[in-house]
């Protein structure tokens, strides 16, 4: 892991599939920039991350959201509108990433205010490129807005 | 019998005359000889023909002139003279007169004769209906239709107090319009139920009626015919029809859903495991032993195909799912397409493809489109020991196009003819001619969706050539 910045890049990854979860940790790990992922399994554990609530009270705020649309609980629609709504969320980078391809999906995703919308490719070598992608764009590329 | 009453009135017709010939010799009749020859006249004419009638007429007019030469004088010759000329007069204005009667009356009973032979005999069941709506006269299929056995069984019903006829209808027909009613549901139940009609048929019958208004000179109602056929039969077929599309229609929805469900949800089983050994590839190759890569291998590469399959499937269960409406297609413009889409196919094994002037046709364009690029795809994979040479054009007659796609590659054997159409149906080895073995029958289903039929010519060795035909006819 090559060190481009000090502190490693807080990532929330928002993921019901424990096999997508585990891959998608083996592709941020080949990355270039040092980032630490944060997995929750829900979308009600995700607002309670955000919140900093329960075990999560020591929880860093996450300088980018890897959202997926079909969770348990809460849906990552739900998760979506209530971060964009909220003064203190919004800012924060929301990159959908999801296996659905519906039209309707990618609408709702960017009318809610998704910063972008990333379908999962299937196969397997395409995903670790897209990984790579989102990580080389938004950690590298980008200018994330600092936290205060 | 009708010669017998003739013979009978014209014995009695030609016997008068002769007394009144007789009479008029010895008597010689004044002015009124005419009121006796008028006798044989109206006898004749009674049950007589026309000819009858004017052969006694003549032979009056001969035997008043006649009796003016026999009959013994004493009076003034001129008064006699008039006498009979008067008397000629009005016998034969009497004669044309009658005969007029006759040949009206013959008319009408020609006329009479038509009507009920059109009547009585018709297959369509037939009602005459007076303008208060009663039932005045029925045919025999009439009485068939309606399982009536004794005519005065049906006079009970009325038109108007038919409940299966709308108010609307019956008011329409008051004011003199023709309606021409279809499937009027008649419920014989019903109508048993409530005493109005005695027959032996059951259940509800669909019939078509037209009802017709009869006007006398004055445009005044006269009364109604009703015509009536029925059409329950036509109609159970109709709904039988119905019911089987709707059914067909239900099944095809479910079994799209059912192909779209098992494809969409078998991909996230597939996706872990193409991922995950393609990850144990990634991490440990050559760092297990041979077999443990060889291992590895076959279960990357059997994600993988099964990957295909799934989409193969997806797409070939779309094609009659989701049906885009029919354009007109400059095929043309979509090979220009279509080669664009093969580009690096083409480029890797340096193919020319070639087309002759291609028509523009009504169809569905992404389907068709699909259908040249898999056949052409085709050619170019199929490939000989030659560059590959691929050649498309048209040919057409009244009823459809015929198009060919022609290649120089390594040919089919005619045995296999049939077989190549039919999914999944593989004629090579895998590793040098990827594929499932779809593409041919996703060509087999578009064509079959637009009224075509596709088949191919070939011989092992000696290149192919796909035909197949899109209908010109718009359903």
């Amino acid at each position: 892991m090559s060190k481009l910045q000090e502190k490693p890049i807080e990532i929330l990854l928002v993921e019901d599939n424990p096999g997508d979860v585990r891959l998608t940790i083996e592709a941020f790990k080949e990355g270039k920039v040092c980032n630490k992922l944060n997995i929750v399994e829900d979308g009600a554990e995700a607002m309670a991350y955000l919140h900093h609530e329960g075990k999560y009270s020591d929880a860093l705020r996450p300088d980018l959201i890897l959202l997926d649309l079909n969770l348990p609980k809460k849906d990552g629609r739900e998760v979506l509108a209530e971060i964009k709504n909220d003064l203190n969320l919004k800012k924060i980078p929301v990159v959908i990433l999801t296996t659905s391809q519906a039209e309707q999906d990618v609408l709702k995703s960017y009318e809610l205010n998704a910063n972008c919308y990333v379908s999962k490719p299937v196969e397997f070598n395409q995903f670790l490129n897209v990984i790579k992608s989102i990580e080389d764009f938004w950690l590298s590329v980008v200018k994330l807005p600092s936290n205060l | 019998m009708e010669s017998k009453s003739r013979y009978l009135t014209l014995l009695g017709a030609y016997l008068t005359l002769g007394i009144v010939f007789f009479i008029d010799l010895f008597i010689p009749l004044g002015y009124a000889l005419w009121m006796f020859y008028f006798i044989p006249i109206v006898f004749s004419s009674i049950n007589g023909k026309r000819k009858d009638v004017f052969l006694i007429a003549i032979i009056s007019s001969v035997m008043i002139w006649g009796g003016f030469f026999l009959a013994s004088g004493g009076i003034d010759m001129i008064v006699v003279v008039f006498n009979r000329i008067i008397g000629l007069l009005v016998l034969w204005v009497i004669t044309i007169l009658v005969s007029q009667r006759k040949s009206i009356k013959e008319a009408y009973q020609i006329n009479e004769y038509q009507f009920r032979t059109v009547f009585e005999q018709s297959p369509i069941g037939k009602e005459i209906i007076d303008p208060d709506g009663n039932i005045v006269r029925i045919n025999k299929a009439f009485m068939n239709m309606f399982g009536i056995e004794e005519q005065d069984e049906v006079y009970k019903l009325s038109l108007f107090g038919n409940p299966n006829i709308s108010s609307e209808v019956l008011e329409k027909i008051r004011h003199g319009i023709s309606i021409n009613y279809e499937e009027v549901q008649f419920n014989f139940d019903e109508l048993k139920k409530n005493k109005l009609l005695k027959t032996h048929r059951n259940g509800i019958a669909y019939l078509h009626e037209v009802i017709t208004p009869l006007f006398d000179s004055n445009k005044k109602i006269t009364g109604y015919l009703l015509q009536v056929q029925d059409i329950t039969s036509k109609k159970k077929v109709e709904m039988n029809l119905k019911k089987a599309i709707s059914d067909l229609e239900t099944s095809n929805k479910e079994l799209e859903r059912f192909a779209y469900v098992a494809s969409h949800d078998l991909q996230e089983p597939l996706r872990m495991i193409g991922s995950y050994t393609q990850l144990l590839a990634k991490r440990y190759r050559g760092k297990l032993d041979n077999d443990a890569d060889d291992f590895i291998n076959f279960a990357v590469e059997g994600a993988n195909r099964m990957r295909q399959l799934i989409n193969d499937l997806l797409t070939y269960s779309r094609i009659t799912s989701r049906i885009n409406p029919y354009i007109l297609v400059n095929c043309n413009d979509l090979m220009v397409n279509v080669v664009a889409n093969l580009s690096a196919q083409i480029k890797a094994s340096n193919a020319v493809i070639t087309y002759n002037q291609l028509p523009v046709i009504f169809a569905d364009e992404t389907q068709i489109m699909q259908l040249f690029q898999n056949l052409i795809s085709n050619a170019i994979k199929f490939r000989g020991e030659y560059q590959p040479e691929i050649c498309i054009s048209c040919s057409s007659n009244d009823i459809e196009w015929i198009f060919s796609v022609k290649d120089n590659g390594m040919g089919i054997e005619s045995i296999y003819h049939d077989r190549i159409f039919v999914i999944f149906q593989r004629l090579n080895n895998r590793e040098n001619y990827p594929g499932t073995g779809i593409g041919l029958a996703i060509c087999k289903k578009i064509v079959e969706r637009h009224g075509g039929r596709i088949w191919v010519e070939s011989n092992l060795n000696e290149g192919a050539i796909f035909y197949f035909t899109i209908s010109k006819i718009r359903e």
